[in-house]
């Protein structure tokens, strides 16, 4: 069955012989990236790396995400540290996922005082069922150096606004523009504009022909980073199994103060490097540090997950009365003061979905990141599970590549390898975030009493946490 | 695909062949290519009967139906050449690496990626500048990787269709047009157009000829460079080996047609090597070919040339 879509008849009435003729284009490349947010740029990133394979980048956006790049490093040599702009937008790289981001050169061009590192988790649950304070046992503390095995680095995981991460992606792919324009033709080119129209048969062995206005393009591999709503998959009629969780999620960011002295341990990390999680009947919230001031406070990422109506009023209320709520909402072990909200920083909220793609390749056509799983932000591994999928495709890839194989031929082997590597990994990731966010979310003393003696579990036993931390940590 | 549009060209691929067929007749007596000798065998008796007479214009016809029928099955990894996949990314990663190791004396260990020199096309392929003939190319399961990765390849096979599939499939990628060059021609008939190559590979067909000694003597007579390879894959004659093709894969699971193989053909290294020393050359590596059945996937051996092997001779000429 030959999938098509669009206006373009020209090549749906040719018979299949003639088909192939008006298919060799020299304008081919062996991988066409359609969107590029983070996990796109990386993918294009990491393809690019070597130099070897011609890649092309469809990204609507790729323009202002350029020139922001070039403004980005210019702010960066000024030394501009005192910012109180920050982005509402951030990601929680963990450690597994930064190696991703320093083999392709990324990591390394955000400098420190943009992804401050966490060093330490705090998680407790207060669900109004212990009347009296907060047990002990059911406050987990994760301290990275603590449980500091072999060759643990001292960090769980870094803070990064998302702004800043695909400035420094898309600075890198323009350096690598900027260094084919001298040699003959380019390893990579960026569109700036969405991937409209493809013609492809996924049974046959044909390339998908991406239709662009001057000239179509073929593609040995079409990869679709194109988000939850992926316009790819749907091209393709890929199935997608998703649900609401009914529940939004309100981001804002806020100036908080800690009181070092009431810290339950001494010697401990101070909050700028700790993130705190509460899971509240309603949902989980996490803070996140995301910029050191140099008023000795911290500026600090919220994602509130809550129901819709609640949501609703968090984002109308005052600011005062948003920093009252959140005070309540984050009653807990530490004494945190809640200054304001950061300069500049509006608040807003997004949906809940949960989403999954059964099935992450279709012939020459895969699917990586939100596009096949859309997941939960409690945990903050959405984009993590993204950049693995990035990381596995890019091996797969460039190996595959090393043989001299055809990358999306071989009835699309290289690919399926890429789906081996990630379809049980994220979908077991994807199953045991929705399950934390069930067990916190379920009323009742029983859910309470489980909550309470899991956590107790947990906390006891190092080697669990151990295990669990690592697995937070994308190990 | 509309099913019409498709039966239509599927006509004219038999009416072509009935004029290659006419001018391929009595050229390729004596190196048969895998897929011709295979299929005449599983034709069953009554073909076998035929084919001691090839004039017959019945037995072509016969040949061109079932090549025709094949000819798609080339690429189609499910199918007949389905083993010929899955051995394909360890044997090219071999190839690769004895031409970058013997031939172009680059230290680049296999899998590991390093950067290499520019070759003007502003992507630096491994293998520039490397002419290699794939001898028994088939569907160019080989010959596509190796121009890929940068090789100068011509591909020759006796059956006129594989080299029709071959030429069919190149199409698709535009990089590999200037790089990649199939013919139906046979090796001999390269000796007498007195053409050379760096590298000579016959891949899984020296078992399959009727004269496997002339055949090799005509392959390394196209060797030209000196330090130039030969690599020759086949099958050792072994009980393993017969275990493994011809009980396990032909008659128990029925992955390869019965009658595929034929164990008496099958040929040992070391006589494999003596051939190659007697003609001038060197054996240089000699690696066993393994399928694991439980990842599906085709890993070398050094140590283990039981069933599948592959050796790599260089021209040292006195």
């Amino acid at each position: 069955m030959m999938r098509r879509v669009g206006n373009s008849c020209a090549l749906w009435r040719a018979p299949a012989r003639r088909a192939y003729a008006t298919k060799i284009s020299d304008a081919w490349y062996d991988v066409v990236i359609s969107g590029g947010g983070i996990v796109g740029a990386t993918v294009a990133c990491l393809l690019t790396s070597q130099r070897r394979l011609r890649v092309a980048l469809f990204e609507p956006n790729a323009h202002a995400f350029l020139e922001r790049a070039g403004k980005e490093d210019a702010k960066h040599e000024y030394g501009e540290q005192k910012d109180r702009n920050v982005s509402l937008r951030t990601s929680t790289i963990t450690v597994e996922s930064e190696a991703v981001l320093q083999s392709c050169g990324v990591w390394q061009r955000i400098p420190e005082l943009r992804r401050p590192k966490v060093k330490r988790m705090v998680v407790w649950d207060h669900t109004g069922y212990s009347s009296a304070a907060l047990h002990a046992a059911s406050v987990l503390n994760f301290d990275a150096s603590a449980a500091s095995r072999t060759q643990q680095p001292e960090y769980m995981a870094s803070v990064v606004e998302n702004e800043t991460l695909l400035s420094a992606l898309y600075s890198q792919l323009r350096d690598v523009q900027n260094e084919n324009s001298t040699s003959a033709p380019s390893c990579l080119d960026i569109f700036a504009e969405p991937v409209r129209d493809v013609m492809y048969n996924p049974r046959g062995d044909e390339w998908p022909v991406i239709q662009r206005t001057p000239q179509p393009l073929t593609a040995r591999v079409l990869v679709a980073t194109d988000g939850r709503n992926s316009n790819i998959r749907k091209l393709f009629s890929m199935p997608w199994f998703s649900f609401s969780y009914e529940q939004r999620a309100v981001v804002a960011n806020v100036i908080v103060s800690g009181d070092e002295q009431k810290q339950d341990k001494p010697g401990a990390s101070s909050i700028s490097s700790t993130a705190f999680q509460n899971f509240l009947p309603t949902g989980p919230i996490a803070l996140l540090p995301i910029r050191h001031l140099a008023s000795g406070e911290t500026v600090m990422n919220v994602v509130w997950s809550t129901s819709d109506t609640e949501a609703m009023l968090l984002q109308d209320c005052t600011e005062t009365e948003f920093i009252e709520e959140l005070r309540d909402a984050l009653t807990g072990p530490h004494a945190l003061d809640f200054k304001s909200l950061a300069a500049g920083s509006q608040r807003a909220t997004f949906p809940l979905v949960f989403g999954h793609a059964p099935q992450y390749v279709n012939g020459r056509v895969a699917l990586l990141g939100d596009a096949a799983h859309a997941v939960h932000p409690l945990a903050g591994q959405g984009v993590n599970l993204g950049l693995a999928d990035a990381a596995s495709m890019a091996n797969r890839l460039m190996c595959a590549a090393e043989c001299g194989r055809d990358l999306g031929g071989d009835g699309g082997a290289v690919l399926l390898n890429y789906q081996k590597d990630r379809l049980l990994k994220n979908v077991a990731m994807i199953m045991s975030i929705d399950a934390v966010g069930r067990i916190y979310k379920t009323p009742g003393p029983v859910a309470a009493a489980i909550r309470a003696m899991g956590t107790g579990i947990i906390s006891s036993a190092p080697g669990i946490k151990d295990r669990i931390m690592r697995y937070a940590m994308g190990a | 695909m509309h099913p019409k549009l498709h039966g239509g060209s599927r006509q004219s691929d038999v009416e072509d062949l009935h004029g290659q067929g006419e001018g391929r007749r009595g050229k390729d007596k004596m190196i048969r290519s895998w897929v011709a000798w295979r299929h005449l065998r599983s034709l069953g008796q009554n073909v076998r009967r035929c084919s001691s007479s090839p004039q017959s214009p019945s037995v072509d016809a016969a040949e061109i139906l079932k090549f025709n029928a094949l000819s798609a099955k080339w690429w189609n990894t499910q199918g007949h050449a389905a083993f010929l996949h899955r051995m394909n990314p360890a044997r090219v990663a071999f190839i690769r690496s004895v031409i970058e190791s013997l031939l172009l004396r680059k230290d680049a260990p296999l899998a590991v990626l390093t950067d290499r020199e520019e070759d003007g096309s502003g992507t630096c392929l491994p293998l520039h500048s490397v002419s290699v003939l794939d001898v028994g190319c088939g569907g160019g399961l080989v010959a596509e990787p190796l121009a890929r990765l940068g090789a100068k390849v011509t591909g020759i096979d006796g059956a006129g269709d594989a080299v029709r599939v071959a030429n069919e499939h190149a199409k698709m990628e535009a990089s590999l047009r200037s790089r990649l060059e199939y013919r139906h021609a046979t090796v001999e008939q390269l000796v007498q157009e007195q053409r050379a190559f760096d590298v000579v590979t016959a891949l899984e067909i020296v078992e399959h000829v009727n004269q496997p000694r002339e055949f090799v003597a005509s392959c390394a007579a196209l060797v030209s460079k000196k330090g130039g390879l030969l690599v020759l894959s086949t099958i050792n004659r072994t009980p393993l080996s017969y275990a493994a093709t011809i009980l396990g894969a032909e008659k128990l699971t029925r992955i390869i047609p019965s009658g595929t193989h034929d164990w008496n053909r099958y040929i040992t290294p070391g006589e494999l090597g003596a051939v190659v020393e007697g003609l001038g050359f060197t054996v240089e590596r000699v690696v066993g070919l393994h399928f694991n059945p439980l990842s599906g996937v085709f890993f070398l051996s050094e140590r283990n040339l039981d069933i599948n092997y592959i050796m790599v001779a260089a021209w040292h000429p006195r």
